[in-house]
């Protein structure tokens, strides 16, 4: 069982998969601020104590899901599952009967939206809003407001507990059944909501949103079409 | 010489291995922590929105989440110069001790407890599920 965001479609720690490998290596034991490292020593795979050999496994080309290197029963998601959700699981796996292989889990087949008790009209986005430079009102859609919620593109099964806490959906379900690449859905769904005339009204809505490759991607980098940056996400 | 490995060291949140080499009397001669484990946040970090850190350290540890949460905060709080006012504070050292309950029960029974309760039984039972066993539901 693929338990979990990490597991299931990368979750944060794929958005290392926007930086290369030895590009992380080098931050972490040579460049950062609290390193002090003069000589530049990497991590080996083999160190030949005077006692005897020691070994680590090796630094891998890029973050992948569980099914990207074994197979997989079931796909629990959420960054982290809801304690419902992983009570339902366990339940049916010790009383059965157990689901279909390869189903989802613990979780259901439509979107945040569908869990979200806010009021919904006519979308048209006038600016985007960083979470510091607004106090959103409770009744409204959060995505109408000009915060990026991505409640459209993600698998319900939280109850939309972000939602209920005035915090726009951060997609840490991964996208619901039928969209391949949560962030990619939610880039073609802003092009019916932008209040945008021309090109350029476009992309200066769309230079307002900070980070776009790491909001959209943000639990889901490792499944997406494009898996990252570098080789080794292109193969 | 001969080595005792300690591999996963069950204790801790995230990996650690353990090797242990004896001298000749049996005594320990020299002992290694490795840490088998490198993910990259410090340097995926970069680039993102600074307001969105404290949700996303919180991912280097099931154990302790409330701790990078917290601490982040206090990052971001310093990146944009202000003090959080009054009622904040007191929510956030709220949080923090719920975090402190969660995550000593989830150290003590999920890690501490199968290794202090469950020393003589093998890696395939000393865990949650064997401690459940033992000690009843």
């Amino acid at each position: 069982m693929a338990a979990g965001s990490c597991a299931v479609t990368g979750g944060i720690t794929a958005l290392a998969n926007l930086a290369a490998p030895d590009a992380i290596l080098q931050e972490i034991y040579v460049c950062s601020i609290s390193t002090v490292n003069p000589a530049g020593v990497l991590p080996r795979e083999k160190f030949a104590a005077p006692e005897g050999e020691l070994s680590l496994p090796g630094f891998q080309p890029r973050v992948r899901a569980l099914d990207e290197v074994v197979p997989v029963d079931y796909y629990l998601p959420g960054c982290p599952p809801a304690p419902a959700g992983i009570g339902a699981v366990i339940r049916s796996l010790l009383t059965g009967p157990l689901p279909e292989p390869g189903a989802t889990v613990g979780a259901a087949d439509s979107t945040v939206c569908r869990d979200c008790l806010r009021v919904r009209r006519e979308k048209k986005i006038a600016r985007f809003y960083r979470l510091h430079e607004i106090i959103p009102d409770e009744e409204n859609c959060l995505l109408e407001q000009g915060l990026i919620c991505l409640g459209p593109v993600t698998r319900s099964g939280c109850g939309a507990s972000c939602l209920k806490a005035n915090m726009p959906c951060r997609g840490c379900y991964g996208p619901p059944p039928g969209i391949v690449d949560q962030g990619a859905k939610f880039i073609s769904t802003l092009g019916s909501l932008l209040d945008a005339d021309s090109p350029a009204d476009i992309v200066r809505l769309v230079e307002e949103i900070p980070d776009l490759s790491g909001t959209l991607f943000r639990f889901s980098l490792a499944k997406s079409l494009l898996k990252g940056v570098g080789p080794a996400c292109r193969g | 010489m001969p080595r005792i490995t300690i591999d996963p060291v069950t204790r801790l949140e995230g990996h650690g291995q353990v090797e242990i080499f004896l001298d000749d009397e049996g005594n320990v001669a020299n002992a290694y922590l490795q840490v088998p484990e490198l993910r990259g946040f410090e340097k995926f970090v970069a680039g993102r929105p600074v307001e969105e850190l404290p949700r996303i350290v919180t991912r280097l540890c099931g154990i302790c989440p409330g701790a990078h949460h917290i601490c982040s905060a206090k990052g971001a709080d310093a990146v944009f110069q202000v003090q959080p006012p009054p009622p904040a504070v007191k929510l956030r050292e709220l949080f923090y001790c719920a975090h402190f309950l969660h995550s000593h029960i989830a150290h003590l029974y999920l890690l501490a407890a199968p290794d202090l309760i469950m020393g003589e039984a093998g890696p395939a039972d000393r865990n949650f599920p064997g401690l459940v066993e033992r000690m009843g539901r």
